[in-house]
């Protein structure tokens, strides 16, 4: 995944001479050769995200669109304030790229998981938020970004999920075979998900990797479709999952359920894998698999009374 | 022909007293700052909008009552929007506002002109401008660890057309600097940085110009201008007071007369 964003920076960074790349000392192996091409629209500000993000102010006042990479966690809320004050409350329109997210670092322990970033990040106006799923939406969701006039904080993780064909659009089904049960999930999980389909067929999937704005359109027809919807994510509830249950109070939608596979709303002292911490939340494709079993048989018995 | 400084500082009275605003003393040290700034900046091309203008990036937003004072006086303003300083409606903020029409950055968090301004001087070279950014930080405001990030990296780029302005009024709004957290060596701390620095009266424009009109230096500048808070009302100098409150009353009465001496 992360090496299609790349070749996709450079593809643009080669057609569009107000492209400028910055990072905050991250990107080993992968900026050098930038470095060498694009030597003025090319810098590491050294680990300093704040300075990052106000750099990125300071170039967009010139007109240039700025790509700024770092880690999800540091860039999203080490850089918060700076990402409200200097882009967010100016509007201006940088591409924010946060890489190892959800517990990506997991052996590295808690400060390097980024769990709370969507909750932080979406209180702020004047952002979009994607969550690419596959190697096929990343690319999409870079050009989506390029494009727009709004700045856009792409998380991504290390995740290598393809999904054999094009898409046409970030949100989009993955699977879709008209099932009572539908997963809502990005990034990560939903290759997580789609892998839980080797021990249930009961649910449908759809990906949803731009995560604000709501998809409202999709949303009405979606929880018009399905008697109950799970949230999987590697994510405090404060992501999606909460952008959804405000969503559904707002619209006053009452014959769906809506559920979450979340993250516990806790920093464990407890590291391991990314796998191992998967499944202490429950988010590993057969727990997914059980608890859309569990939602199943509970549907079932609503049916009977 | 510029305006003398008695008479802006006249006029920062009636706006901040009129508005209700607090920050007059940090607003009278900056005075001679702001007018050399303005002297030497090429107004016409940010009149124009130009990509390679000059910029101006007012870090210590507080000052925005002296900031919007200066601009009325070269022009960048009318006299309807500065009448309405902080008055329910208007886009002229108690911190310096990029609603405002010609400021570039809005600023009141501190710790936050730096970067920015650092960002735009990278730009700018990115172009082969000859365009110069100066920014204005407050001494308390260095207490902000993200001015010093953007420090470090302009030092290392050596980035000639930033001018880093020092307000060094000794004082944050607690009292002075000393008592909470001592921020000198300030010119020692610069040169370390790889910054050319010059230590000047932060009250003489001449001084100032004197180091911002030169431009053959291979680093960016910082200029140390020491300056007195509240500077020019005599029972407002140097008494953080006058960081909060509002003259009315016999108080304006009082400092206008100073001012008109």
């Amino acid at each position: 995944m992360r090496a299609i964003l790349f070749h996709k920076i450079y593809e643009s960074m080669r057609r569009n001479p107000n492209l400028f790349f910055l990072t905050a000392g991250v990107g080993f192996n992968l900026i050098e050769p930038m470095c060498k091409e694009f030597p003025d629209r090319t810098m590491n500000v050294g680990i300093a995200e704040q300075n990052l993000v106000g750099v990125a102010a300071g170039l967009s006042n010139l007109g240039f669109k700025a790509i700024c990479y770092s880690y999800t966690n540091f860039l999203a809320e080490r850089a918060f304030e700076q990402i409200r004050n200097d882009i967010c409350l100016h509007r201006y329109a940088p591409i924010f790229i946060g890489t190892t997210a959800g517990f990506d670092n997991a052996g590295l322990g808690a400060t390097h998981h980024a769990l709370d970033d969507i909750g932080a990040l979406k209180t702020l106006p004047h952002l979009k938020i994607y969550s690419p799923s596959s190697s096929e939406s990343i690319g999409l969701i870079f050009d989506e970004a390029l494009a727009s006039d709004m700045a856009s904080f792409i998380r991504f993780t290390k995740n290598d999920f393809s999904e054999g064909h094009p898409v046409s659009d970030a949100n989009r089904f993955v699977i879709e075979r008209h099932a009572k049960i539908l997963i809502i999930s990005h990034g990560k999980m939903v290759a997580n998900s789609v892998r839980a389909s080797e021990f249930s067929s009961g649910f449908d999937l759809f990906a949803m990797d731009r995560i604000k704005p709501l998809d409202a359109g999709k949303l009405k027809d979606l929880f018009a479709g399905y008697r109950a919807i799970v949230v999987v994510e590697d994510n405090f509830k404060s992501g999606l999952y909460n952008s959804l249950a405000q969503w559904m109070a707002e619209n006053d939608v009452k014959n769906t359920r809506l559920h979450s596979i979340s993250v516990e709303e806790t920093y464990r002292g407890e590291i391991g894998t990314a796998a191992y911490l998967e499944d202490l939340n429950g988010l590993n494709p057969k727990q997914i698999a059980d608890f859309i079993g569990l939602i199943n048989k509970d549907l079932s018995s609503y049916d009977e009374i | 022909m510029t305006t003398p400084n008695k008479q802006l500082r006249r006029k920062i009275l009636e706006v901040i007293s009129r508005g209700g605003s607090p920050h007059i003393a940090s607003a009278f040290s900056m005075v001679e700052i702001l007018n050399a700034v303005f002297r030497t900046m090429a107004l016409e091309k940010i009149k124009d909008g130009a990509r390679d203008r000059d910029r101006f990036v007012m870090s210590k937003g507080h000052g925005a009552g002296a900031l919007y004072v200066i601009m009325h006086a070269y022009g960048l303003m009318g006299d309807d929007d500065l009448a309405s300083f902080h008055a329910n409606g208007s886009l002229l903020a108690g911190h310096a506002s990029h609603f405002v029409k010609y400021i570039e950055h809005s600023t009141g968090a501190l710790g936050h002109g730096l970067s920015p301004a650092l960002g735009m001087a990278i730009g700018l070279r990115a172009l082969k401008s000859e365009a110069r950014v100066f920014v204005l930080v407050g001494d308390g405001e260095l207490h902000e660890g993200s001015n010093w990030e953007a420090i470090m990296l302009a030092g290392h780029l050596g980035m000639e057309n930033l001018y880093v302005l020092v307000d060094s009024n000794g004082y944050d709004q607690m009292g002075p600097l000393g008592s909470s957290c001592g921020i000198e060596p300030l010119r020692a701390k610069f040169e370390s940085f790889n910054f050319a620095t010059a230590e000047v009266d932060g009250h003489s424009e001449q001084e100032i110009m004197g180091v911002i009109q030169k431009s053959e230096n291979k680093k960016p500048t910082a200029v140390i201008c020491r300056t007195v808070k509240g500077k020019g009302v005599s029972f407002m100098e140097s008494n953080v007071v006058w960081h909060y409150r509002t003259p009315a009353g016999e108080e304006y009465e009082k400092a206008l007369a100073e001012l008109n001496d």
